[in-house]
């Protein structure tokens, strides 16, 4: 039963976010949400990437044998990470200093493959792209958020512009890493809530929606 | 001995003060997927520094001595991961073929390497910090030492946590994170470490 | 057809799409990597100018970089210099330019590139923090406070600020360019150490050094001395007097760092050496520890092979002087110099005294008591090596113990009989000169 495209795209925001849900691509959102337009700069490149990766790996699921399909899209996407680098280290240099290694780390952020393997590959060019803008969107909401809580409480600031007065002095322990680890938890506790008083169980979390999860069958008992 | 010094420093630098998992967050999805049991967290870590060295000895040369003097320098994303795949695959097969009971043990977590953001960060750090080809192998091994260190300690806290009562919300994948942020600022505490080691 | 469909077609789409993608990186890397380039530069020039006021254009500089720098750039009309330079701090290396003034006072810093703590280490990133080193020059840089809470960024910052003050004192201290190497010839060396000698007799020594000797004026000894590029060494000239003291070290090559090691061919570090026999409270040139050792540990070299100069011979030593002045102890050199004598030396237990005088090619070392009579003579150096002319030529000398004069021996027919006579008489003619300050 074919969702509609639109209901596609909305459910990459809320049902199956990536981060919260999913909970894949986890790097990106810890190590860029210490300032929010850091973290809207990765989402932002992140979705283009995957978009152009859906598109093309949609169209060009008929011609890629079952065999080598794992390293023709990881070529393909590896090779979208590499031009959207380009273009951003040239229209966008401060971002790109601020990604830093994680530009490239885009090609084994698990979001990206993984909806190559679950979606991209059995559905329509126009589907997968909805797919991917959905997934998009929900990953930069996401990060976004997490960005915003963080620059916040840790530095005072949101965006650059000062919002906590100076007088109060912030948590700086958000920007650093136990921050991030820490507002993530608490994020995705509260996305449980929110999705136990809709009465929905949670979706597939972590590895299995990872495209290696077939080769994962027995580390699924160690709790993958 | 400067440059036992050097490397010392970089080891410990790697093991510790920059401890990919808990400061660098590379590698987090096997830290938050596999660390629930101690021999699952072994086995991945050790299948982890495999990785990592086998691939930093292939990727620096290719580097160096192809990627660099040809200016090639832009295909270094696709071709570190196309031989991080690879060498994973290799290695399976290797291993399934002459050490089956290596593979028995660690064979199921090879796959999930090739996707970890440690091993392709590591050899891409390698070469963004310019280290020698020595250095780079130091590197290597102190980050999946490093790695294996957050994940043997973490296991210990996560079975720990399995047997306590926590709020349904937070169960599972939250209490995991937040465990993981206290740890993490125990590691902070590292961070002068380096400085002072060789006064 | 089941290997066509099972192998070689998966192979050939990955192979493909590959080559595909190759391609396209390729043009994407041509179309984007000159913008790319220009955006760094004007990103660069821009930040140039934040940093040094009034500044109207750049060009690069080419000066070393000591530990740590990245570029230099003079400022066009005079105002100054803007310096890259590169240190580590919390988060991992950052860039800071530092630009400062004609006169040395810093006048702006930018740190980039960085990825220290928002609100910790990234405070001092700021306008703010950058403006309270406005001014402040390489001596007072350092009392500059850091900022609460961001002690390693601080200490990096400082750090930072110290190589850019290095490399502005060897860049702006080369106004003038200095040629790299060929300071002088060893011609002129030769000359401006002993100018009234004509003729110098080239003899080759171990370790690689070389000694021309000027007459009986003294020496003038070249080698190499390997300092910071060890493949190109420098090489120095080293003109001693006849008892071993340095008159002075003249640099012939130096291809030492420009700015930094090529100080140590300045007098103000080669005039340590003049008067000194060897190397001891010569201080290295601060920021060419490794050009200025390599000179110091040269010239050490040299003074160790000074016995072996062409000339020189033996010294007294222990066992000899026990040999010709029995019982004698406490040798102290006399106050005066005697001439003729190599080398003279006063007994304080037991009056007496020794000399070594040389004739020719023999060199013996005589030793009188108090009344001017020989107690025992002993062979420094001979020309023959055969053991029954040492023997001989030994036993001739001993002729001469208990003696007052040399003309109280008559001669031999052993080969250098005459020397080893006129030697004897050289000594005792010095005795009668020294033993007014006997006493």
């Amino acid at each position: 039963m074919k969702q509609s495209n639109w209901k596609v795209l909305l459910n990459g925001i809320i049902k199956e976010n990536p981060v919260l849900v999913l909970v894949l691509g986890t790097c990106p959102t810890l190590a860029l949400t210490s300032l929010a337009v850091n973290a809207v700069g990765m989402g932002v490149a992140a979705t283009a990437v995957l978009l152009c990766s859906n598109i093309a790996i949609s169209l060009l699921k008929n011609i890629i044998p079952d065999k080598v399909r794992i390293p023709c899209y990881i070529v393909l996407i590896a090779g979208f990470v590499t031009i959207v680098g380009f273009v951003v280290q040239a229209y966008a240099p401060s971002i790109y200093d601020a990604l830093g290694l994680y530009l490239p780390l885009i090609v084994v952020n698990c979001i990206i493959l993984g909806r190559a393997e679950m979606f991209a590959n059995k559905n329509s060019v126009l589907a997968s792209a909805c797919d991917a803008i959905g997934m998009g969107i929900g990953f930069t909401l996401t990060l976004l958020v997490m960005g915003s809580i963080r620059e916040i409480l840790g530095a005072g600031t949101w965006f650059g512009w000062q919002v906590i007065p100076d007088a109060v002095t912030p948590m700086s322990i958000m920007t650093q890493p136990p921050g991030g680890f820490f507002i993530f938890g608490v994020l995705i506790a509260v996305v449980n809530v929110i999705l136990a008083k809709k009465g929905k169980k949670r979706k597939v979390s972590g590895c299995g929606a990872c495209p290696s999860a077939e080769h994962c069958a027995k580390a699924s008992e160690g709790g993958c | 001995m400067d440059t036992m010094k050097n490397l010392l420093v970089i080891l410990i630098t790697a093991i510790l003060t920059n401890n990919f998992i808990l400061n660098k967050f590379l590698g987090i999805c096997p830290f938050l997927g596999v660390s629930k049991k101690l021999d699952s967290s072994v086995g991945m870590s050790v299948a982890v520094i495999f990785v990592m060295l086998m691939s930093t000895a292939v990727t620096w040369p290719i580097q160096i001595y192809l990627l660099d003097p040809y200016n090639l320098g832009y295909l270094q994303t696709v071709i570190f991961i196309l031989i991080i795949a690879a060498l994973v695959q290799l290695i399976e097969t290797i291993l399934k073929k002459f050490i089956p009971s290596l593979h028995q043990a660690l064979g199921v977590y090879l796959p999930l390497i090739t996707t970890n953001c440690a091993v392709l960060g590591v050899t891409i750090l390698n070469i963004t910090e310019k280290y020698s080809f020595g250095e780079a192998m130091v590197n290597s091994l102190g980050a999946g030492l490093g790695f294996m260190l957050a994940m043997v300690l973490f296991s210990g806290v996560r079975s720990r946590a399995e047997s306590e009562s926590i709020p349904a919300c937070f169960k599972g994948m939250p209490i995991t994170l937040v465990a993981a942020s206290i740890v993490a600022v125990a590691f902070m505490g590292f961070s002068g470490v380096v400085d002072g080691l060789f006064k | 057809m089941k290997l066509v469909k099972e192998f070689l077609i998966p192979v050939a789409v990955l192979t493909v799409i590959c080559l595909v993608v190759s391609a396209a990186l390729a043009f994407t890397y041509q179309a984007t990597a000159p913008i790319i380039e220009e955006a760094k530069n004007a990103k660069a020039n821009e930040a140039r100018a934040v940093v040094l006021e009034g500044a109207a254009g750049f060009e690069k500089m080419n000066v070393a970089m000591t530990d740590g720098g990245v570029d230099c750039y003079r400022e066009t009309a005079g105002a100054g210099y803007v310096i890259t330079v590169t240190t580590s701090g919390y988060g991992g290396a950052f860039n800071m330019m530092v630009g400062i003034k004609a006169d040395g006072t810093i006048s702006g810093i930018q740190m980039m590139d960085h990825s220290e703590t928002p609100g910790f280490g990234a405070k001092l990133a700021e306008e703010s923090y950058a403006a309270t080193y406005k001014g402040k020059s390489s001596a007072d840089f350092s009392d500059v406070a850091g900022v609460a809470g961001a002690t390693i960024t601080s200490g990096a910052y400082k750090k930072g600020l110290g190589t850019a003050f290095e490399i502005h004192g060897s860049a702006s201290g080369n106004a003038v360019e200095v040629p790299a190497s060929g300071s002088m010839t060893l011609e002129d060396a030769q000359a401006q150490l002993f100018p009234d000698v004509a003729e110098f007799t080239e003899t080759a020594l171990d370790d690689d050094i070389t000694v021309y000797q000027a007459g009986d004026q003294g020496y003038v000894a070249v080698r190499k001395a390997v300092g910071y590029h060890e493949e190109e060494p420098m090489l120095l000239a080293v003109g001693l007097d006849n008892s071993g003291k340095i008159l002075a070290v003249i640099m012939l090559e130096n291809h030492e760092t420009q700015g930094l090691g090529t100080q140590v061919a300045d007098a103000a570090y080669l005039d340590q050496y003049i008067g000194k026999d060897s190397t001891d409270g010569v201080t290295a040139v601060a920021g060419a520890t490794v050009s200025s050792d390599g000179v110091k540990s040269a010239v050490k070299k040299i003074l160790e092979q000074f016995p072996n100069f062409p000339g020189q011979g033996a010294k007294m030593d222990e066992t000899v002087l026990a040999a010709i002045l029995p019982g004698a102890a406490g040798f102290e050199e006399p106050a005066a110099a005697y001439e003729g004598a190599d080398q003279v030396l006063f007994s304080t237990v037991r009056s007496g005294m020794a000399v070594s005088a040389a004739d020719g090619e023999v060199k013996l070392a005589v030793g009188f008591n108090g009344n001017g009579v020989i107690t025992g003579v002993s062979l420094l150096a001979y020309p023959e090596a055969d053991e029954a002319a040492l023997a001989a030529a030994q036993e001739y000398a001993a002729q001469f113990v208990g003696q007052a004069s040399a003309d109280a021996v008559g001669a031999s027919d052993i080969s250098y009989a005459d020397s080893i006579k006129n030697a004897v008489g050289l000594a005792c003619t010095v005795f009668e000169a020294a033993k007014g300050e006997l006493g």
